[in-house]
């Protein structure tokens, strides 16, 4: 097996509470590179698109990449993979912290969990050892006290600690993996995945650091990279005020982030009490690095409720549960974010679930015997903190419902709430707005896993930096359409690849351009040649996996649309007024450059040879 | 010939919608100054309330960054300084 790679799997049977480990094929490696590239394949290989999401024949697929546990700077990200019960077809979560590196420690690149246990188990992994044990006591706590009583239990507080809360046990549609104490792979429902498998818990410590194949070379490279990214200001004001740091900014850009989504950033004139500034200011203890990340942009703060350390809200945290609720209030949002990581569930997608169930409210869509009373007055910070908890236990019929997502909430309501549900396929929008750039809405709609930031940011018209790399030279305008099918398809590419299999974090290498260090580090870390080139065939191999599975499960291209506030209805202020996201006009490009069928939305037969997946043809095509 | 400077669209909307304006200065700073005699709602995007450049506003010179020596970096005639607004998420 190539340098970087354990070149094992770790297969859990929860069912027959069987585990053995397997060996990584060499070929999976190669055509895919690691992290969602390898998992899709497995998942398309190992769950037949019919399968219910929240039974025992899912899977739940955490997988690291070739710099996983290595020196590389901000390389040991992990993914998840599943059926997700968000978007019922292909489903997708990724996380920092260290938890992906100790896997790599302990002797695997993956593990993959299948079947569902009788009792509640816990997964402990060494590098003696994987097993089950009993987690009946701990079913039921929070994700931070979980991981306190499980490293009381190990006696050793170096196990990294993966973990679900009360919502992945109560199968809450958009519930999370917390892992490190604050860290998520959160989008798209794993939470719920892990829960109806009965698995609280994944410990793992390990102590052997993978094979370099050249580690001198590796560490050259990490001399000069970390020397450039020394005098990098975007890398150096991104760790010092973290991703909160950069809330304000938007206004610039013209977000339409507010009152869910129905006003501008300009216009919420209480927006800088939940600034990056507020939060540094007065909360922050100090910064958190991921394992190996020269930025440390997480922030540990203080809880204003006891004082504990605590982590602190991200820029998406800031304007799903603050923004889009007009909640004005910081010691609100701390509180927000560390309840929603302690029950386990993503951040984005329950401030959006309220958000949009309090616009549906002041709308009067929502029947009274739902409500129970219940006024749901735009910011009421007492109001958000019970929702959060009421999500979770499912313990309200308002809760219940907002526990299932924006788009089975907007189902329930009718009448107009679908024009207005801000969600693809299923899945919650982030906080970027594809009124603001066009790219946003291409993204959004042809994603592998429904509306998401982290698969594709064309950063050329969002952040405004060129690729060269890429062959993008020149800052992109976020108004115009004309070549944003070609970039979208780029960035996806590469992220697909260079991020999200290797294990690359976006702030580092998505946001200063450093394609040939990718290269250089993968050619170190592996030990044979390769090229940006290859590294975008494994992207678009990647991604036409995903595809492919998505349309074994029946999406098609109906599927591929925004709610029609985003198409019809522009902001009213701000420098997006008048502004409406394109993306219909943009498709058809799209699928040509794809090679994907224009009616269907599938891969083509010719695209799927082309990208030497005669299987997956096989099955798509017979 | 003067020093080009380049506002990047996020920010431009405080100059008049103009994404190049022609400048005389020996440094970054001076252009800066400059540009916010003509432009005065440049001011509070670019500099904080002590006067100092906000920490969201990157310089490059003829496409270098030149941070952390923003302000005292010599330009040239001819030379162009980009000022871009650090957007970030996640």
């Amino acid at each position: 097996m190539y340098g970087g790679y354990c070149g094992k799997l770790l297969r859990v049977d929860l069912t027959r509470e069987k585990i053995s480990d397997e060996a990584l094929p060499e070929e999976l490696a190669e055509k895919f590179l690691g992290g969602a590239g390898i998992a899709s394949k497995l998942l398309f290989d190992e769950v037949p698109p019919t399968t219910v999401p929240l039974s025992p024949e899912n899977k739940l697929i955490l997988m690291t990449g070739p710099f996983g546990g290595t020196p590389v700077p901000a390389g040991s990200r992990f993914v998840a993979v599943f059926k997700s019960p968000q978007t019922d077809a292909y489903g997708e979560a990724n996380s920092g912290g260290r938890w992906g590196a100790e896997l790599k420690w302990a002797g695997y690149d993956g593990v993959i969990i299948e079947g569902k246990a009788s009792s509640p188990k816990v997964l402990v992994i060494t590098n003696e050892r994987a097993n089950l044990q009993d987690a009946s006591h701990i079913w039921g706590k929070g994700t931070i006290e979980t991981e306190t009583l499980l490293w009381q239990e190990l006696a050793d507080t170096r196990f990294s600690i993966l973990s679900i809360g009360p919502a992945g046990e109560n199968l809450v549609a958009f519930s999370a993996l917390i892992n490190d104490g604050g860290r998520a792979a959160a989008r798209t429902g794993p939470g719920a995945v892990m829960g109806s498998k009965k698995l609280k818990a994944i410990a793992v410590r390990g102590r052997n650091r993978p094979a370099l194949s050249k580690p001198t070379r590796v560490s050259e490279l990490n001399k000069s990279y970390l020397n450039e990214l020394k005098n990098h200001k975007r890398i150096q004001v991104q760790g010092a005020n973290g991703t909160i740091g950069g809330f304000l900014n938007w206004v610039h850009k013209g977000y339409g982030i507010v009152k869910d989504w129905q006003n501008d950033l300009s216009e919420w004139d209480e927006r800088e009490k939940v600034s990056g500034q507020v939060l540094n200011k007065d909360y922050l203890i100090r910064r958190y690095h991921c394992f190996a990340c020269p930025i440390g942009c997480g922030r540990i703060v203080r809880n204003p409720l006891d004082g504990k350390d605590i982590h602190g809200p991200e820029y998406e945290s800031a304007a799903t549960l603050a923004a889009q609720c007009c909640m004005a209030d910081m010691d609100g949002l701390v509180v927000a974010n560390h309840l929603c990581n302690d029950l386990g569930m993503d951040t984005i997608s329950t401030g959006t679930s309220i958000a949009f169930s309090m616009e549906c409210y002041e709308r009067g869509l929502i029947p009274k015997d739902i409500l129970e009373g219940q006024q749901l007055r735009w910011g009421d910070k007492e109001l958000i903190l019970g929702l959060i908890q009421d999500i979770a236990l499912k313990r309200t019929k308002l809760g219940e419902l907002l526990s299932s997502g924006v788009k089975q909430i907007a189902h329930t309501f009718g009448n107009t709430a679908e024009d207005f549900a801000p969600h693809v396929k299923g899945v919650e929008f982030p906080a970027h707005d594809p009124r603001c750039c066009q790219s946003w809405g291409l993204v959004y709609v042809t994603g592998s896993a429904g509306a998401r930031h982290v698969e594709s940011p064309v950063w050329p018209e969002t952040l405004e930096i060129p690729a060269p790399h890429l062959g993008i030279s020149e800052v992109m305008d976020r108004k115009a359409i004309e070549g944003k099918p070609k970039a979208v398809k780029l960035v996806q590419d590469y992220v697909a690849s260079a991020l999200n299999s290797c294990g690359c974090c976006y702030f580092v290498y998505g946001m200063t351009d450093p394609a040939d260090y990718v290269v250089a580090y993968l050619e170190a870390v592996i030990g044979r040649q390769t090229s940006l080139q290859e590294l975008l065939l494994c992207g678009e191999r990647t991604f036409n996996v995903k595809r492919a599975f998505n349309a074994m499960t029946g999406l098609r291209r109906e599927d591929d649309v925004l709610p029609k506030r985003f198409t019809h209805d522009s902001l009213k202020a701000g420098a997006s007024q008048g502004l409406v996201s394109r993306v219909d006009e943009m498709l058809d490009e799209y699928y040509e450059l794809r090679g994907w069928d224009r009616v269907t939305g599938a891969p083509s037969r010719q695209k799927l040879e082309q990208l030497a997946l005669p299987e997956i043809s096989k099955s798509l095509y017979g | 010939m003067g020093i080009r400077v380049r506002i990047c669209s996020a920010l431009s909307q405080y100059a008049n919608n103009q994404s190049t304006v022609l400048i005389e200065g020996d440094t970054v700073g001076q252009c800066l100054e400059e540009l916010v005699k003509r432009y005065p709602n440049m001011d509070k995007v670019l500099f904080n309330e002590e006067g100092k450049l906000i920490d969201y506003i990157e310089i490059f010179v003829n496409n270098k960054g030149v941070y952390p020596e923003e302000i005292s970096t010599s330009v040239m005639p001819n030379d162009e300084v980009y000022i871009l607004c650090i957007l970030n998420g996640g």
